[in-house]
């Protein structure tokens, strides 16, 4: 029983890099490494085996937990570049999306505020278009290999996300 | 291989003497047990009844009954024991049990007391599976080799660890512990679909459970779970009691109170294969008058408690990322499935016929006895379970915020790591507090385990590296390890919970997650402006002790002290613009300060050297 620790979440899964994945190989093949390494496989074993069965597992999940988020797979596609985008690095100085930023923020409030359904689904709704255009033009970024501007995109992304996560809290049930 | 099978003399087997692996299902009202006999499962039943053991323990004196027993006033009758299983007495206070006799803890377990003595809850489960396995012994004539035994899909740790060992005090061995709605989804045979997405939708007499599963190819996975621990058919009996007793303008005592509730019963069963019956309340000594009851008006009453299960449903739909439209199989299991309205209901929200061929009491049991066959080795069929954590787990940082490391519904095993640093200069340790729940605010979650990263070599604020890495082994249990990476020195914690959290904990901690969204918000925003200040105070405190009586005059000295005194004045305020407006200030007047200081380390560095090298 063993694995390569040190190959990325793609070559684990067989599956080329890119940012659009052949979802049903990475769910095959997710599957078959469990079939494999899962501890329940490895009730009567070793202390040691028990241990890396463990290991792998774990390596397995966060892998294909990764993979199956396009946030989280974008910020692994730019790291496999040698871009890690970590807590620190992650502010953005374009003046016009900080403005962008304010007056979201700002709308996202007001419309809390007000409990309109109408309003409520309609901002759902754009923030879901702007993470996708966000994504579709990360895609371009790193298919045309400009993973500066393809960092940006997924700082932007990280905004939207943390905006759509407070508004859902505030405007659920 | 039984064919090649060579004994010793003497010790040739029985020819007989079969050994048997068996499925139980361990439930809050009913409880059951379950073998495949030539193939097909079957559940085993006692003379007395059908098959349903309810889950019901009764003390008397030095003898112990199990099941619908007569009582009398000397004994003591503990009802849906599975409610106390790896709770503590903190959880009993919160959750409003009701107990039948004095309780207490003592080395962090609850002891009843019954009589002399005191008598635990994994005890009392433990009658139950003991008279379960009395029946198998009784029924089958051989060994029992081995259990499955099923737990609600969001049991956490210490619950699945209480059952285990109610187990093991009633002589049985434990092969797995298997999630109720996997069990069910086993019992409809859907491990042999290519793919597809399940949906279990559990009404007992108490509980509700909902569960959402991927099956793939032998796999079941867990996707998320939800329910309400005090929602079931009970709640039915008693809100059409209520109605009767209104509608015939009766003012009953606790006793006529309670037969009505008993009679209540009836009436829905037998409503459940009829559009309307006649009830006459003489029967349990009331009033002789015939009164017509419709399917109708019994929907009604119980519109509002189906509607908050599929409202329950709908947020499960939500927490695995998926529409009604994603769903391929909806199994109904628990008795309180047999009422038409709920299964019409369901079927109308989901827009799908739900899986309700297997009665829905036994489906559990069934699922549990076709798995305990599958490990035993005589089955052909392969099948893994991966399981996911049913809470958030994340760890206290600065203004009791939390920070989540593993957020729910993660398949596990997993693990995570996060580097953490230094708030002072010089902080030599560092203590952790990890918690679980959903709450923005520690204080709102439940405590999980603290330790103390120690020895961490003296450096300024910020510089010190402290890399955590969370665990999760394939039981949920967590396991933290801390290093300080510039000195590689490992700390290693294994958190374990030492009391369980309940279903309705998890519930409610969810709800509130929600509920209280605005005002953790509210905390949030309050607490970072207080760490922000003190931040700015610790600087501005340090700068001032290495160059402020160089760089600063009195007057200008002064004034600074002024402004970093009334933003520390500030932060009791427990307002946040106040505390930003007392930061600003603060910054505003040491601008002049802080640009001298740049300044002087500028002429710091250029001491000494030549002005020809700057050219």
């Amino acid at each position: 029983m063993t694995i390569n620790f040190n190959q990325n979440y793609f070559q684990l899964f067989e599956i080329e890099p890119s940012f659009v994945i052949d979802f049903y190989s990475l769910e095959k093949k997710y599957f078959e490494l469990q079939k494999k390494f899962h501890p329940d496989k490895y009730v009567n074993s070793t202390d040691y085996e028990k241990r890396l069965s463990l290991q792998i597992t774990s390596y397995v999940n966060e892998a294909y937990e990764t993979l199956m988020n396009d946030f989280l797979k974008s910020m692994y596609l730019l790291k496999i570049e040698g871009y890690e985008l970590d807590d620190q690095n992650n502010t953005i100085s374009d003046p016009i999306f900080l403005m962008n930023q304010m007056e979201l923020r700002e709308e996202s409030e007001n419309i809390t505020s007000k409990k309109n359904t109408d309003d409520i689904k309609r901002f759902t709704l754009k923030i879901e278009s702007l993470k996708k255009e966000c994504l579709s033009d990360f895609e371009k970024y790193y298919n045309e290999k400009n993973f500066d501007d393809a960092s940006k995109k997924v700082k932007e992304m990280k905004f939207y996300i943390s905006i759509e996560d407070d508004f859902k809290k505030d405007n659920l049930l | 291989m039984a064919l090649l099978q060579i004994s010793e003399p003497g010790k040739s087997q029985d020819p007989h003497e079969k050994r048997y692996y068996i499925g139980i299902d361990l439930g809050t009202t009913n409880s059951l047990v379950a073998v495949i006999k030539n193939g097909s499962p079957s559940i085993l039943k006692e003379d007395t009844n059908n098959g349903l053991l309810p889950s019901i323990v009764t003390y008397a004196g030095d003898d112990v009954f199990v099941g619908d027993n007569k009582k009398n006033n000397e004994s003591i009758t503990f009802r849906s024991i599975k409610r106390f299983l790896g709770k503590n007495l903190e959880d009993l206070k919160k959750e409003n049990f009701y107990s039948p006799c004095e309780y207490l803890e003592e080395n962090n377990v609850l002891r009843f007391k019954v009589f002399e003595k005191l008598v635990t809850p994994v005890e009392i489960s433990s009658e139950i599976l003991k008279h379960l396995k009395n029946i198998t012994n009784e029924t089958l004539k051989g060994e029992i080799a081995g259990c499955v035994i099923t737990v609600p899909a969001y049991f956490d740790d210490t619950q699945r660890q209480a059952t285990k060992d109610a187990a093991s005090l009633s002589g049985l061995k434990v092969l797995r512990l298997l999630n109720e709605p996997t069990a069910a989804a086993i019992a409809y045979g859907l491990q042999s679909k290519k793919i597809s997405k399940v949906m279990v939708y559990d009404l007992g007499g108490g509980t509700f459970d909902v569960s959402i599963l991927n099956l793939n190819d032998g796999i079941f996975k867990v996707l998320s779970t939800g329910g309400n621990s005090s929602l079931g058919g009970d709640d039915f009996d008693s809100l059409l009691a209520d109605y009767i007793e209104k509608t015939n303008g009766l003012n009953l005592d606790e006793q006529n109170k309670h037969n009505l509730y008993l009679y209540a019963k009836e009436i829905k069963k037998n409503l459940s294969d009829s559009e309307s019956i006649k009830y006459n309340l003489s029967k349990i000594g009331l009033n002789n008058q015939d009164i017509i009851l419709t399917q109708k008006e019994f929907n009604l009453i119980i519109k509002s408690l189906v509607k908050k299960t599929l409202k329950i449903s709908e947020s499960v739909l939500r927490d695995a990322n998926l529409t009604i439209e994603g769903i391929d199989e909806i199994i109904l299991v628990g008795g309180s499935t047999r009422t038409p309205y709920v299964k019409n209901m369901v079927e109308d929200f989901f827009n799908k016929k739900p899986l309700s061929n297997i009665n829905p009491d036994n489906v559990v049991a069934i699922g549990a006895s076709i798995q305990a066959d599958i490990l035993s080795g005589d089955s052909n069929e392969e099948l893994l379970l991966l399981d996911v954590i049913p809470l958030s787990l994340g760890i206290e940082t600065m203004g009791d915020l939390v920070e989540v490391i593993i957020p729910r519904n993660s398949t596990i095993p997993t693990s995570s790591s996060k580097e953490y640093t230094t708030f002072k200069d010089g902080q030599n340790a560092m203590s952790i507090h990890v918690v679980q729940g959903e709450r923005d605010l520690a204080s709102d979650c439940r405590s999980l385990a603290k330790f103390t990263v120690k020895d961490i070599p003296p450096m300024l604020a910020g510089s010190a590296r402290i890399n955590l890495e969370f665990q999760i082994d394939a039981d949920g249990i967590l396991n933290v390890s801390a290093r300080e990476t510039s000195t590689n020195k490992v700390t290693e914690v294994e958190v374990k919970p030492t009391f369980g959290i309940s279903d309705s904990e998890i519930e409610q901690m969810l709800k509130d997650s929600f509920d209280n969204a605005k005002e953790d918000i509210v905390n949030r925003n309050l607490n970072e402006s207080i760490v922000e200040g003190e931040r700015v105070i610790l600087s501005i405190n340090s700068a001032l002790n290495i160059d402020g009586k160089d760089l600063l005059n009195n007057v200008e000295y002064d004034e600074i002290c002024h402004a970093r005194d009334k933003l520390e004045k500030s932060l009791e305020s427990e307002d946040r613009e106040t505390i930003i407006g007392a930061i600003k200030n603060l910054e505003n007047i040491s601008e002049t300060y802080i640009s001298r200081r740049m300044n002087s380390s500028i002429q710091k560095i250029m001491k000494g050297k030549e002005i020809k090298e700057y050219n």
